[in-house]
C-alpha cells in the first residue's frame, strides 16, 4: 500500500463486512458503498477467514454476535491471518468484551446502534491511520491555543510551556501515535510502565487526569484525550 | 476389651506395666528395716491417682483392687498373705481403700468433665462457624433481592416510559402522517436514542448471572466521570453555560463508571430541560475523606417540600416535568436505586438563591502510592 499524506483519503480497494443479521449487513454496505466501490460481505467467521486469506481487504468490519465463534477467539483466529485493521461492531453493554478484543487486538470498536455518518467517520480514521507510517503521525498538533510538538518536546497552552513529567510525556506519546484507536488501561500500562504492579488502572487514571490538565484546552470537557466508558481512553485528532 | 481403642490399650499397658514394676521393687525390698507402710500406701496412691487421670473409670477401679491386694501382701501383717489383718492393722487396709477410691473417683469425674466441655467448645465453635456461612448465605440473598427490587423498578418504569417513542414513532411512519419525511425521520432518529438508552439502563441486568457480577466497583477519578459526562451531554446541555470547580487534589471514588455516568448524565439532562433556556448549570465534586458528594445545581424551579419524596418514587416526575411528558434514560427513581447499589444514594437539597440541587453520592476512595521509579520512557521511533 502506498504511503499517504497525513489528511489526504485515498479510496480503498475493498473492504469487508462480516455480519450476520441481513437486514443490518445490507445497510453496513450501503453505508460503506459511499467510500469504496468494492465492500464485500459474508455471513460468518469462516467465510470470513477464507475471504481474507483470498483476497485481503483493506479494512474488516466485524459485528460480534457470530453463529461460529465468541468474542476475543474470533478476532485472535482473524488476526492470526491479516493485519490490517479490524473494526468491531458490538453493543453497548459488552464493555468487558470491547476491553477483552481491544486487548486482543481490534484497532476501533464502534457501540451498536451507531449512525451511518459515525460508522463511515470511523472507518476513515482506521483507513487513515493505517496508511500513514508511525513517524509521520500527528506528530505535531494545533487546537484551540494549545499546541503539543511531539518531535521538540514541547506542550504550550496559548504560547505558555507546560512542564510534563516523564510519565505525563510516555502516556502523551502512546495516545497520540495510537490517535483514534481507543486504548484500554492494561495496554497504556503496558506502553508506559514497565512492570507488573497491583491496581494499574487507577495509576494510569490518575496520570491522565493530571495529563488533561496540561494538555486540554478545557481539561473540565476534555476534547482531546476522550473517555471511552468501560473500557479506556482515545486520542481524537482535531 | 475388644471394643476397646488402640489409645486405651496402651494406657492400660503402660499403668499395669508400671505396677508390675513398682510391685517387683516392693517384693524384692519390703523385708529391708528402711521400708515402711506408708512408702508402699503412699506409692500405690500415686499409681491409682495417675492410672485415674489418664485411663477411665475401669483402669481405675482395677488399679484400686490391685493397689489394695498389693499393700495387704507386702505391707501389711500376717505378710506374704491376704486378709487376717492383726489389731489395729485393719486401719490402714481400710484408709488406703476408701483414699484410694475417692480420690480416684474424684479424677476420674474432673477428667469427664474436662472432656465434655472440650467437646461443648468445639460444637459451639461448629455451630458459630456454620452461622457465619449462614450470614454470608443471607448477604448474598440480600444482594439478590436488591438485584430484583432494582429489576422491578426498571421493567416498570420501562414498560411505562418506552410506550411513548414507540406511539411517536408509529405516527411517523405513517405516509399519511402530514409530517414531512425530513423532519419524520429526525424525530425518528431521536426516538431511536431514547429506546436505546432504555435498552444500555436494561442490559446491566442481563450480562451476569449473579447480582454481584452486574457492577464493576473500580476506582476512579472524579474529573473522568464529570468529564465525560458533560461530553456525552453536550447536545442536551446546549444553550446552558456550565461551571465545574477543579480542586488541585484529585478527588477518588469507587463506583462502577458507566452506571455512574449514566446517573450524572440523567441529572445534568434534568438540569437543562427544567431551567430556562440560557440558565447556567454548575457541577461540581466535594469529598470528606469517607464520602463523594457530586453536585449538579440548576436555576429552574426546584421542588416543592411534598414533591421531594414523590420524585424520587418509581413512575413519578415532578410537577414541572409532568406537562412535558418526556421521560430520559431512566427516573430519579431508579438513578437512587442505581446509586445505592454501588453504596451511593442520589439526594435532593434546595438551592439557595431558588434553584435545585441533586447530589450523587458516593464512597471517596484513598489514593494508592504510585509505584516509584516506573516511569521507563518506551521509545515509539520518534
Amino acid at each position: 500500500m502506498p504511503l499517504h499524506v497525513l489528511g489526504n483519503f485515498v479510496e480503498p480497494r475493498s473492504l469487508l463486512v462480516v455480519e450476520d443479521d441481513d437486514a443490518l449487513r445490507e445497510t453496513l454496505v450501503q453505508a460503506l458503498s459511499t467510500i469504496c466501490s468494492r465492500v464485500r460481505q459474508v455471513a460468518t467467521l469462516a467465510d470470513a477467514i477464507h475471504d481474507c486469506a483470498e483476497d485481503e481487504p483493506d479494512l474488516v468490519l466485524l459485528d460480534l454476535g457470530l453463529p461460529d465463534g465468541d468474542g476475543s477467539e474470533l478476532l485472535t483466529r482473524l488476526r492470526a491471518i491479516t493485519t490490517v485493521p479490524i473494526v468491531v461492531l458490538s453493543g453497548r453493554n459488552e464493555d468487558e468484551q470491547k476491553v477483552a478484543l481491544l486487548d486482543a487486538g481490534a484497532d476501533d470498536f464502534i457501540s451498536k446502534p451507531c449512525s451511518a455518518a459515525e460508522l463511515v467517520a470511523r472507518v476513515r480514521g482506521q483507513l487513515r491511520r493505517s496508511a500513514t507510517s508511525l513517524a509521520a503521525r500527528n506528530a505535531h498538533i494545533v487546537v484551540e491555543g494549545m499546541e503539543i510538538d511531539l518531535v521538540g518536546q514541547r506542550v504550550a497552552r496559548d504560547g505558555v510551556p507546560q512542564r510534563l513529567t516523564p510519565t505525563e510525556w510516555a502516556l502523551l506519546r502512546a495516545l497520540v501515535l495510537n490517535a483514534g484507536r481507543p486504548l484500554t488501561a492494561r495496554q497504556l500500562w503496558d506502553l508506559v510502565w514497565d512492570r507488573e504492579f497491583g491496581d494499574y488502572a487507577v495509576h494510569v487514571r490518575v496520570h491522565m487526569t493530571h495529563l488533561r490538565r496540561k494538555v486540554e484546552p478545557n481539561p473540565a470537557v476534555p476534547r482531546l484525550i476522550v473517555t471511552e466508558p468501560g473500557v479506556g481512553y482515545r486520542f481524537v485528532v482535531p | 476389651m475388644s471394643l476397646m481403642s488402640r489409645r486405651a490399650t496402651i494406657v492400660w499397658v503402660r499403668w499395669l506395666s508400671l505396677f508390675g514394676i513398682t510391685t517387683a521393687v516392693f517384693s524384692r525390698f519390703s523385708e529391708l528395716p528402711e521400708i515402711r507402710v506408708s512408702h508402699g500406701v503412699l506409692a500405690y496412691l500415686l499409681l491409682i491417682v495417675g492410672a485415674s487421670r489418664e485411663g477411665g473409670r475401669r483402669l481405675s477401679a482395677a488399679m484400686v483392687v490391685l493397689g489394695y491386694l498389693a499393700v495387704d501382701w507386702f505391707f501389711v501383717p500376717p505378710r506374704r498373705a491376704i486378709g487376717f489383718p492383726s489389731e489395729f492393722d485393719f486401719i490402714i487396709l481400710v484408709g488406703f481403700l476408701v483414699t484410694a477410691v475417692v480420690v480416684s473417683q474424684l479424677v476420674v469425674n474432673l477428667r469427664q468433665t474436662a472432656t465434655l466441655a472440650t467437646h461443648r467448645a468445639e460444637e459451639i465453635e461448629k455451630l458459630s462457624t456454620e452461622r457465619v456461612l449462614l450470614e454470608r448465605e443471607a448477604s448474598r440473598a440480600d444482594v439478590l433481592r436488591e438485584a430484583e427490587r432494582l429489576k422491578d423498578a426498571l421493567i416498570a418504569s420501562l414498560v411505562h416510559d418506552l410506550r411513548s417513542p414507540i406511539t411517536t414513532m408509529t405516527m411517523l411512519a405513517a405516509t399519511d402522517s402530514g409530517v414531512s419525511a425530513e423532519s419524520a425521520l429526525q424525530r425518528i432518529g431521536d426516538e431511536v436514542h431514547r429506546i436505546d438508552a432504555f435498552l444500555s439502563t436494561l442490559g446491566r441486568f442481563t450480562t451476569g448471572p449473579h447480582a454481584t457480577q452486574l457492577l464493576a466497583i473500580e476506582t476512579h477519578v472524579a474529573d473522568d466521570l464529570i468529564g465525560t459526562a458533560l461530553s456525552s451531554t453536550e447536545a442536551a446541555l446546549q444553550g446552558h453555560p456550565i461551571t465545574t470547580q477543579t480542586a488541585d487534589t484529585l478527588v477518588l471514588l469507587r463506583c462502577d463508571f458507566t452506571l455512574s455516568l449514566r446517573i450524572l448524565g440523567n441529572l445534568l439532562e434534568n438540569a437543562a430541560r427544567y431551567s430556562p433556556a440560557g440558565a447556567p448549570i454548575d457541577i461540581r465534586a466535594t469529598t470528606d475523606d469517607r464520602q463523594v458528594r457530586i453536585v449538579v445545581s440548576d436555576r429552574g424551579p426546584g421542588l416543592i417540600d411534598n414533591e421531594i419524596d414523590e420524585v424520587f418514587r418509581p413512575l413519578h416526575r415532578g410537577s414541572a416535568a409532568a406537562s412535558e411528558g418526556r421521560g430520559s434514560g431512566m427516573g430519579l427513581a431508579i438513578a437512587r436505586t442505581f446509586a445505592q447499589a454501588q453504596h451511593g444514594d442520589v439526594l435532593y437539597a434546595p438551592r439557595a438563591g431558588g434553584g435545585a440541587q441533586f447530589i450523587l453520592r458516593l464512597p471517596a476512595a484513598s489514593m494508592v502510592a504510585v509505584p516509584a521509579g516506573t516511569q521507563a520512557l518506551r521509545g515509539f521511533g520518534l
